[in-house]
């Protein structure tokens, strides 16, 4: 969990041409969920190391991305899988590079990242106004 | 497969499978790196295992060898310390049942201020995940008296 403020720039950075603000909202989850599951076993379940292990493992992840899309109205499972499982994976991407990645100077980095998106699409949407998200 | 046509079957199998994966994984990587408790406690079963230590203290330095504390637990350490008694390393090594000890393979000084690091970032992480889980409830939440109010339009 130490390192999410770099997973969720990663995320912003991966969502920003989903026009759908909701599904936008689940891959930012997604992002998030590889840790919020390995910590909520190891702390709050008392599970030893080994046993959340399948929460960062591509396999592994697919039954918990399926449950958790079950509790989306059903409209919307197929959806939310696809864009929860989209950011977990994301999350398995940047951990390949944890040394890297857990570190404390990202910090600044990252948020520059989102500083930047957030700037550059703004200019394109007041540029381009059909562009704007839905 | 995401429709409600057996949906606590779906559940169910979702969740089995998710405990059998950890099962599986908590068996297969019980002699991955065990913990160090485990070691000191049954020396001989764990003999000629490498360990992996995250996170020591150094209580105590000799010639050829040193003390660490680590997870509850003391242990020598054949080899050199690379950090003074009362610093921090990562290390690698052998665990040897004689003693019991560890047969240094390589190691790392932590920096001195790691604890505050460390701490800085679980607090900015609590706080990414309040922010995600606060704009995901702000899309999904159901919120009647909206709903009424877009109704009359």
């Amino acid at each position: 969990m130490a390192d999410l403020l770099v997973h969720a720039a990663s995320a912003y950075v991966a969502a920003r041409p989903l026009r759908d603000h909701r599904l936008r909202s689940i891959v930012y989850v997604g992002v998030c969920l590889p840790d919020l599951l390995y910590k909520g076993l190891l702390y709050f379940g008392g599970a030893p190391n080994y046993l959340c292990e399948p929460t960062h493992s591509p396999l592994g992840l697919l039954p918990f991305c399926y449950a958790l899309s079950l509790f989306f109205e059903e409209a919307w499972r197929k959806r939310a899988f696809g864009a929860m499982l989209g950011g977990a994976y994301l999350h398995l991407l940047f951990d390949l590079g944890k040394n890297y990645v857990g570190s404390v100077t990202l910090m600044l980095p990252a948020l520059a990242v989102i500083a930047l998106v957030e700037l550059c699409t703004g200019r394109l949407r007041r540029r381009w106004p059909l562009s704007r998200p839905g | 497969m995401f429709s409600n046509k057996g949906y606590g079957w779906k559940l169910g199998a979702a969740l089995a499978l998710i405990a059998v994966l950890g099962v599986y994984a908590a068996r297969k990587g019980e002699s991955i790196n065990p913990p160090l408790w485990r070691c000191v406690v049954e020396p001989r079963r764990w003999d000629n295992t490498v360990l992996w230590l995250p996170y020591a203290r150094v209580v105590s330095v000799h010639d050829a060898e040193f003390e660490v504390e680590a997870t509850d637990a003391k242990i020598r350490v054949t080899g050199k310390s690379p950090v003074p008694v009362g610093g921090r390393l990562t290390l690698r090594g052998i665990f040897r049942a004689d003693g019991p000890r560890i047969e240094l393979i390589a190691s790392r000084p932590l920096p001195p201020d790691l604890g505050r690091r460390r701490l800085l970032m679980e607090v900015v992480s609590v706080l990414v995940v309040l922010v995600v889980i606060a704009n995901f409830i702000r899309h999904f939440a159901f919120r009647p008296k909206v709903l009424q109010v877009e109704g009359v339009d």
